[in-house]
C-alpha cells in the first residue's frame, strides 16, 4: 500500500482547497504542552504501524479499571457475554449502571473509537460515563472485532448484535427499551451511525436517538477536509485511509461499499431517529459529518449538526479546560437532555 | 496518534511521574497561546489548568476581574484575591493570582513568569492598556499608603477587586502585618490566608479612607488573644465593637500609668494554671453558675476560687463594678502583653 495515496484528491474543480484552518489557540496549546513533555504517540503512516497503535493504547486504557469506571461508586461496572452475529463468536458488553436507580433507566449504548482498527470496550468510558451520570443513564460499551483481522461487516454486525441483546435483555439491565440512544466517537461514530441504519432497514430495535461524535464516515476520503488534513493533525488522511484500507481492503473507495460500513454511502436518510453531530473545523472528518448532516435534513429528518470552530480531531480530550471543549460537552448534555425529556 | 483517549493517558502519566515536565508543559502552554495571541481570559485558564488552583487578572484599567477555576471554567468571582496568594503584577497594568499560599513552588513561578510575558502582549494588542501609577509596588502598600496620591490608591483597589463604591476593612495582626478585606466577603476574612487566624478588623471603609483605618485596625488587633490558658480571650475582634474601650490602649502604658491592677491579675494567675481563664469567665458571665459553666468546674469550687482571687486582687467580683474593673484589668494586661510578645511592631508596615 503506498500510503501517500490513499487520500484521493478528487475535490471538484474550481473549488479552492486552502489550508486547514487554524486550531483552537487554548486547545493547540494543551497539544503543545504535552508534546514538550515528552507524551510521545506513535505514528500511522502505513498498516504495519497498526500493532504498535494497539499497544500504545493498551498501555493508555489501563488506567480505566473498573474501579475507575465507577467514579467513586456512582456507577456499578459488570460484564457479560452475549451471542454475537449468527455464526459469529460471542461479544463482551461491558456494563455501567448508576447505582441508587430504582426506576428503568434510559441507556446510553457505545460503540468504541479507534480507526476500525484499535481500541477496545473501554476507550472513552471515562468520557461516556461522565455523560451518562449527566442524564442518569445506563452505559453499554461493545466489545466488536477489529479490522484487519476481521474485515467488514464483523464490527457493524457485532454492534447490532450487542444491541438487538441489550434490548431484549432491558428487564434484566434495569433499562427502558424504549430510551436507548446509541452513541460513539470517531470510528465509534461511524459504527454508531451504521448500527442505526442496520436497525432502521431490520426495523428492530427502536433507537430514541443517535449520537456521531466527530464520525468516521467516509471511507472514500476523498473531502475537503480530508485533503486539508492529509499529513496534519491528531488523525491525518493517511492515517484515516489505513482505517479503511483496513476493514474494507481494495474494495475501499469502489462501488461496492455498504452504507451500513460507510453511512457517508446512504443515498436515502429518511426514518432515522434524532442525530445529534459534532465535529471540528479544523479536522478529517468535518466535511463528511456536515454533509451527512444536510442529506439527513433533505431527507426530511432530524439533525443537530455543531461545528466548533479550530477543533482538530479529539480537541475536547486533549484539551477539556478549553472553552470549546466545554462547549462541545455541554451541547451533547443539553441534546440528551432534551431527548429525554420528550419521553 | 490516537483520539478520544486522554483522560485515561492523563491518568496513566499521572502515575508514573507526577511532575513529568510540567515547567516545560507550561513553557509549551503560554507560547502557543503567544503565538496564536490569546486573549486574557485564555492566559487565565492556563494559569489555572497548570497550577491546578483557580487564577484571576485584574486589569484596573478596563474593570476587568477573571476567575477561572483549576478545570478551566470562568466562574463568578466570590472574593477577592488575597496578598498571601500567589501573583505576579504585569508592569503595574494587571495583577495575575493562583488561589495558593505563597511558596518558592518553581513551578508556580514559571507559570507566572510565562503568563505574565503572554498578559503583556495581549495588553500591548487591546486598549485595556492604561498604565497606572502602582507600577512596580505591591497594591496592598499602595492602597493603605496615606501619602499615595487618591487616582493611585483607588486604582491599586482596583487590582484588588475593590471597586471605588465598594467598602473593605483593614486587618491587622498583632505583630503588625496589614491586610484587606472585602466587607461582603462571606468568609472569615482573611488572616488565615497569611498564614494567621487572629486579628483585629478596621471599621468598614471606601477605599479612599482605607488608610485612615489603619490606626483603628491595629487598635483592634491589641485587644486579640491566643484563646489559651495562659492568654485568654477572643482571637478577632472588630474595632467598632471596642467603642470606649479602645481608649484603654491609650492609657495602658506601664511607664506612665499605674497598672497595680494589672499586676494583681498576674499575682492570680501564678496561683495555679488555668487561673486566667477562671479569671476571664468570672469577667465576662453574669452569674457565677454561668462561669462554672463555661469552665467545667463546680460551681462550689469556683466559689472558693474566687475568694481565692477577691484576697489576691484586693476587691470583690460578686457585683458588677468589681466585674467590669476586673473586665477592663484584664484588656489592659491583654494590651500590655500583646505589645510585648509582638515586640511592639504594630507601627511597622507588613
Amino acid at each position: 500500500m503506498n500510503s501517500t495515496n490513499i487520500v484521493d484528491a478528487t475535490i471538484d474543480e474550481g473549488h479552492a482547497v486552502g489550508p486547514l484552518p487554524p486550531y483552537d489557540p487554548e486547545c493547540h496549546a494543551a497539544l503543545d504542552s504535552m508534546a514538550a513533555a515528552g507524551v510521545e504517540f506513535p505514528g500511522l503512516t502505513h498498516a504495519d504501524d497498526i500493532p504498535a497503535n494497539r499497544k500504545w493504547m493498551e498501555a493508555t486504557l489501563a488506567a480505566s479499571t473498573d474501579e475507575h469506571l465507577s467514579s467513586q461508586g456512582r456507577f456499578t461496572v459488570s460484564e457479560r457475554q452475549v451471542p454475537g452475529p449468527e455464526g459469529a463468536p460471542d461479544i463482551t458488553l461491558l456494563i455501567c449502571t448508576p447505582t441508587g436507580i430504582s426506576s428503568k433507566a434510559p441507556v446510553l449504548y457505545h460503540t468504541h473509537g479507534g480507526g476500525m482498527i484499535i481500541g477496545n470496550r473501554r476507550t472513552s468510558m471515562l468520557e461516556i460515563i461522565e455523560l451518562a451520570h449527566e442524564v442518569g443513564a445506563v452505559v453499554v460499551s461493545v466489545e466488536y472485532r477489529l479490522a484487519p483481522e476481521h474485515p467488514s461487516p464483523a464490527n457493524v454486525e457485532d454492534c447490532y448484535a450487542g444491541l438487538v441483546w441489550t434490548v431484549e435483555n432491558a428487564d434484566e439491565l434495569g433499562i427502558d427499551p424504549e430510551r436507548v440512544v446509541i452513541v460513539g466517537a470517531s470510528a465509534g461514530g461511524g459504527l454508531c451511525a451504521g448500527t442505526t441504519l442496520m436497525a432502521r432497514d431490520r426495523q428492530t430495535p427502536r433507537l430514541l436517538g443517535s449520537m456521531l461524535m466527530c464520525p468516521m464516515i467516509d471511507d472514500r476520503n476523498n473531502t475537503a477536509s480530508s485533503l486539508q488534513s492529509r499529513s496534519v493533525g491528531t488523525w491525518t488522511g493517511v492515517a484515516n485511509g489505513i482505517g479503511w484500507e483496513a476493514l474494507l481492503g481494495d474494495s475501499r473507495g469502489g462501488p461496492d461499499v455498504s452504507y451500513y460500513a460507510a453511512p457517508a454511502r446512504a443515498t436515502d436518510l429518511s426514518g432515522l431517529p434524532p442525530t445529534f453531530i459534532d465535529v471540528g473545523s479544523a479536522e478529517v472528518f468535518r466535511s463528511e459529518a456536515v454533509a451527512y448532516a444536510e442529506q439527513i435534513w433533505t431527507s426530511g429528518g432530524d439533525a443537530e449538526p455543531h461545528v466548533w470552530p479550530g477543533g482538530f480531531h479529539g480537541y475536547d480530550s486533549f484539551a477539556p479546560q478549553a472553552p470549546i471543549s466545554q462547549a462541545t460537552v455541554k451541547a451533547r448534555t443539553d441534546w440528551l437532555r432534551r431527548l429525554l425529556a420528550k419521553t | 496518534m490516537q483520539t478520544g483517549h486522554m483522560k485515561e493517558l492523563a491518568g496513566r502519566m499521572e502515575k508514573i511521574s507526577p511532575h513529568a515536565g510540567a515547567a516545560l508543559r507550561a513553557v509549551a502552554y503560554f507560547d502557543r497561546l503567544m503565538e496564536a495571541k490569546s486573549g486574557l481570559e485564555g492566559v487565565t485558564r492556563g494559569a489555572a489548568v497548570l497550577s491546578g488552583s483557580p487564577a484571576h487578572l485584574i486589569v484596573p484599567g478596563s474593570r476587568l476581574h477573571i476567575r477561572v477555576d483549576s478545570r478551566g471554567v470562568r466562574t463568578e468571582v466570590p472574593e477577592a484575591p488575597s496578598p498571601g496568594w500567589c501573583h505576579a503584577s504585569v508592569d503595574g497594568k494587571a495583577t495575575l493570582w493562583i488561589e495558593r499560599p505563597l511558596s518558592r513552588d518553581p513551578l508556580i513561578a514559571v507559570i507566572l513568569e510565562r503568563a505574565v510575558i503572554t498578559v503583556r502582549s495581549a495588553l500591548e494588542r487591546s486598549s485595556a492598556n492604561q498604565l497606572t501609577e502602582t507600577a512596580d509596588h505591591d497594591p496592598f502598600d499602595v492602597v493603605l499608603c496615606a501619602q499615595a496620591p487618591e487616582a493611585t490608591r483607588l486604582a491599586a483597589a482596583e487590582h484588588l477587586g475593590l471597586g471605588r463604591d465598594s467598602l473593605a476593612h483593614v486587618v491587622a495582626t498583632p505583630d503588625g502585618l496589614l491586610d484587606v478585606v472585602p466587607a461582603t466577603c462571606p468568609r472569615t476574612p482573611r488572616g488565615a490566608a497569611i498564614g494567621r487566624s487572629r486579628f483585629g478588623l478596621g471599621p468598614p471603609a471606601s477605599p479612599e479612607k482605607l488608610p485612615d483605618t489603619i490606626a483603628a485596625a491595629k487598635t483592634a488587633a491589641l485587644f486579640t488573644a491566643e484563646g489559651d490558658d495562659t492568654d485568654p480571650g477572643p482571637r478577632i475582634v472588630h474595632y467598632n465593637n471596642l467603642g470606649v474601650l479602645a481608649l484603654l490602649v491609650v492609657a495602658a502604658d506601664p511607664k506612665t500609668q499605674d497598672c497595680g491592677d494589672v499586676e494583681a491579675i498576674e499575682r492570680v494567675a501564678a496561683l495555679r494554671p488555668g487561673m486566667l481563664r477562671t479569671l476571664d469567665a468570672l469577667a465576662r458571665c453574669e452569674t457565677l453558675r454561668g462561669a462554672a459553666l463555661q469552665l467545667h468546674v463546680h460551681h462550689s469550687t469556683l466559689q472558693s476560687r474566687r475568694h481565692q482571687a477577691e484576697t489576691l486582687l484586693g476587691w470583690e467580683l460578686s457585683g458588677i463594678e468589681g466585674r467590669l474593673r476586673l473586665a477592663a484589668a484584664m484588656m489592659v494586661r491583654r494590651i500590655l502583653v500583646t505589645r510585648h510578645h509582638h515586640n511592639d511592631q504594630a507601627h511597622n508596615p507588613r
